[in-house]
């Protein structure tokens, strides 16, 4: 039961002296937010403990918040807080060029991920596909400037709408969307240097280059 | 489409994207793609990039257990705390949340903030002892001046050589000294003699007095004279003492100081204020008085605690220990304020002094200060137990070590206010000293008459005997209106007719008191204290105005 209550009456009753909401709460929304911070830092290990701040924050200011916004957009502005502070903080350490990932994924040849991909041998399943792009698509976001960074992930991956984000970041409704569309152009420049396009990004489109390729 | 008609925005373009957009808008872009290839492009481009990055998937692997375990904790922590909130986070969840929430928008707390400067100077401004705020508390010399030529009245002659006494009187507006206070039934007083007789004797004395009254300063010059004499000696008085202090001898200081800084007054509730702040007053003024005639070659002059802040609070040679003890209760201070107040061990004055009560104050007899201790670190044993007196020095005051009162200091008349550790800066001759020499001088000729009579009346006091006690105040002031404790006669007398609830009378002699002291602000003060307190007994509580019947005062004290 409680775990179909709205987050708003969960944090109240947590407020209110409720542990158990609060538990609910973190199981509802840790993963989605460690999610973003591990975007957002690109560092697991780093993530954890940012995760653990940003709730710990959330434990603390219980008492001061007030449902005036949803509970997420609440929660996402502390993590997005958060992490902008460690980055300021802390460099962070920068991804290698793609050149690299791929021998560090048992690639000796060192072939960019495009070429591996498109010589992917006939063989290659989905998690073999998956195993060579996503360090690829995680190294291409982590590219991207913070501000355009952060709107991406929030808006592609957290599914938060861009007013919402507009009301975490702190900026305009427009700039996020500016922001948003210098992340989407960036990532394509990115993906499309490491040969990676969305034709083949397509489950379809590479099950096609894997026929094509075993019929070539 | 050309790039006039090209209406549609990428951003509009990426709302389309992302489904952000009504059904109407969203039909309106989707038809405008399909005729602008410039669109199209880029509405592809996006796609494009979003087919690739959602190989990403949305959340990655959950964080550890620990971090989890870690989090709850806190979160159980912190609920627990929550779920039994004090008393301020009762207030300010009601604050935030409830109808007074405005009460916390900017406007209302500039509001406040100005509603609680204006209410508190209002309120110190009509609390405060007269002649406190116009002139420094440290400037006693409007009770020693002796410009008034009074009339002569003589009651109660004292007898010749009768002892100077250390006679620690209780705050203002206190009660007795033993005993539990009821405001609701007064305190718990015996009159000594009927009522009708107390009464017509007051009357009596009130004629003389006024007639007393009626006769002002000779002249103003004069009075003037007197007052800066006296606040010179004083000023001389207070350096010397707090040289000696910083040299290493402020133990002496500190254990002649006659009233344990720890003592307080709290009584709020219904009279409506906290004496605590301002309160503090009252205690000073109780503990210059209740200093007594310490040291026996002090000079005259109302030295007084009033302004302890600024001057060493008078020494209490004859004052071992006094100490008010208020209970203040929850509430209501009206409803049940304990007071315990030590009797300072002293020597009996007269036969009608009562012998003193032991308190759980008797313990506390001058705890030793920082001054103490790092004073006695430097002091010789000779210094020590030289002529001033140390704490421990006294026994022979002790009533109950000697029954029988010291012998009359050889010099001049103990003062009230005058402390033992000055003997040390009297004892360099300088001009300043040897002018208050001479004052005390003059003033030993009216100390045979109001000494006894002030003790008396103390004694009466402590025992209760209010009616008496107040008959023997004003006989005292009578007796002796230049001696320097004369307004505290008249305090006294008040304090007691108020705590009687007689009012009326209370408000006669206060009358007398500021026309014919109108410059002794810390008896003015106490007076007034014990006015207002009583007069709020008596609009709370209009019994309380009365003097309950001695076996009412019983039972309710038990």
């Amino acid at each position: 039961v409680q775990t179909e209550q709205p987050d708003d009456t969960l944090m109240r009753r947590f407020r209110e002296g409720d542990a158990p909401a609060f538990e609910v709460l973190l199981k509802r929304h840790q993963r989605a937010v460690f999610s973003f911070i591990v975007r957002m830092v690109g560092d697991r290990t780093r993530a954890e403990d940012l995760l653990q701040e940003t709730f710990l924050r959330v434990i603390r200011g219980a008492a001061e918040w007030e449902q005036k916004a949803k509970f997420t957009t609440w929660l996402y502005t502390i993590a997005r807080n958060i992490c902008v502070d460690a980055m300021r903080r802390e460099s962070f350490r920068k991804a290698d060029s793609l050149d690299r990932v791929a021998p560090s994924d048992g690639d000796p040849d060192g072939a960019p991920v495009g070429d591996a991909m498109a010589g992917a041998a006939v063989g290659a399943d989905r998690a073999a596909y998956n195993a060579r792009v996503r360090p690829a698509l995680e190294q291409a976001l982590q590219r991207l400037p913070a501000e355009q960074r952060e709107v991406f992930v929030l808006r592609e991956y957290s599914g938060a709408p861009f007013k919402e984000i507009a009301e975490m970041t702190g900026v305009p409704e427009n700039t996020v969307k500016s922001r948003m569309r210098y992340a989407l152009e960036g990532l394509r420049k990115a993906l499309e240097a490491m040969g990676i396009t969305g034709d083949m990004a397509d489950d379809d489109e590479v099950a096609a280059a894997a026929v094509r390729t075993v019929g070539g | 489409m050309s790039a006039q008609t090209h209406i549609v925005s990428e951003e509009r373009l990426l709302d389309f994207l992302y489904g952000e957009l009504p059904a109407t808008a969203a039909a309106e872009i989707s038809e405008h793609v399909k005729t602008c290839p410039q669109c199209t492009a880029t509405l592809e481009g996006y796609r494009s990039t979003r087919r690739v990055m959602r190989q990403l998937p949305p959340e990655v692997d959950a964080p550890p257990a620990r971090v989890t375990d870690a989090l709850l904790a806190e979160a159980r922590k912190a609920a627990a705390a929550r779920a039994q909130p004090g008393l301020l986070d009762r207030v300010y969840e009601w604050l935030r949340g409830g109808p007074a929430r405005f009460l916390l928008t900017p406007t209302f707390a500039v509001a406040g903030a100005l509603a609680l400067v204006v209410g508190g100077s209002y309120l110190v401004l009509s609390y405060a002892p007269r002649g406190e705020l116009t002139r420094p508390a440290a400037t006693p010399a409007p009770e020693a001046a002796p410009a008034f030529a009074p009339a002569p009245v003589a009651l109660a002659p004292a007898p010749a050589g009768a002892p100077v006494t250390a006679v620690p009187m209780p705050a203002l507006g206190s009660p007795p000294e033993t005993g539990t206070y009821k405001p609701g039934a007064g305190f718990a007083a015996e009159p000594a003699m009927p009522a009708a007789e107390e009464r017509e004797r007051f009357a009596v004395l009130n004629k003389r007095m006024k007639a007393a009254v009626r006769e002002e300063p000779a002249t103003l010059d004069e009075a003037k004279e007197s007052a800066a004499r006296a606040r010179s000696e004083l000023e001389g008085k207070r350096k010397a003492a707090e040289m000696r202090r910083l040299a290493g001898g402020g133990g002496d200081m500190a254990a002649s100081t006659g009233l344990d800084s720890s003592a307080g007054v709290g009584v709020g509730g219904a009279v409506g204020r906290d004496i605590g702040g301002s309160g503090s007053l009252g205690v000073a003024s109780s503990a210059s008085r209740g200093s007594g005639p310490a040291s026996p070659s002090a000079p005259s002059g109302a030295i007084s605690l009033h302004a302890f802040a600024e001057q060493p609070k008078p020494a209490a040679e004859g004052l071992e220990s006094s100490k008010l003890n208020v209970d203040l209760r929850e509430k209501d201070a009206e409803k049940s304020v304990d007071v315990v107040l030590a009797a300072p061990p002293r020597p009996a004055p007269a036969a009608a002094a009562p012998p003193p009560v032991p308190t759980e104050v008797a313990s506390e007899e001058k705890k030793p200060g920082f001054f103490d201790s790092f004073g006695a670190l430097f002091r010789s044993p000779e210094r020590q137990s030289g002529g001033q007196v140390a704490r421990g020095d006294r026994p022979a005051e002790s009533p109950s070590a000697s029954p029988a009162p010291p012998p009359p200091p050889p010099a001049a008349p103990a003062d009230a206010s005058e402390s033992t550790s000055y003997a040390a800066a009297k004892q360099a001759p300088s001009a300043k000293n040897e002018a208050a020499s001479t004052r005390a001088q003059a003033e030993q000729k009216q100390a045979p008459a109001f000494e006894p009579l002030y003790a008396r009346a103390e004694a009466a006091r402590r025992a209760g005997r209010l009616e008496e006690a107040a008959r023997l105040y004003r006989e005292a002031y009578v007796a002796a209106p230049d001696h320097a404790r004369a307004p505290w006669a008249l305090a006294g007398e008040i304090e007691c007719l108020a705590a009687l609830g007689r009012l009326a009378d209370a408000d006669e002699s206060n009358a007398v008191l500021n026309a014919r002291y109108p410059k002794a602000a810390e008896s003015i003060g106490a007076a007034d204290r014990a006015l207002r307190m009583n007069r709020a007994k008596a609009r709370v509580m209009p019994d309380a105005a009365q003097p309950a019947a001695p076996a009412s005062i019983e039972e309710q004290s038990h």
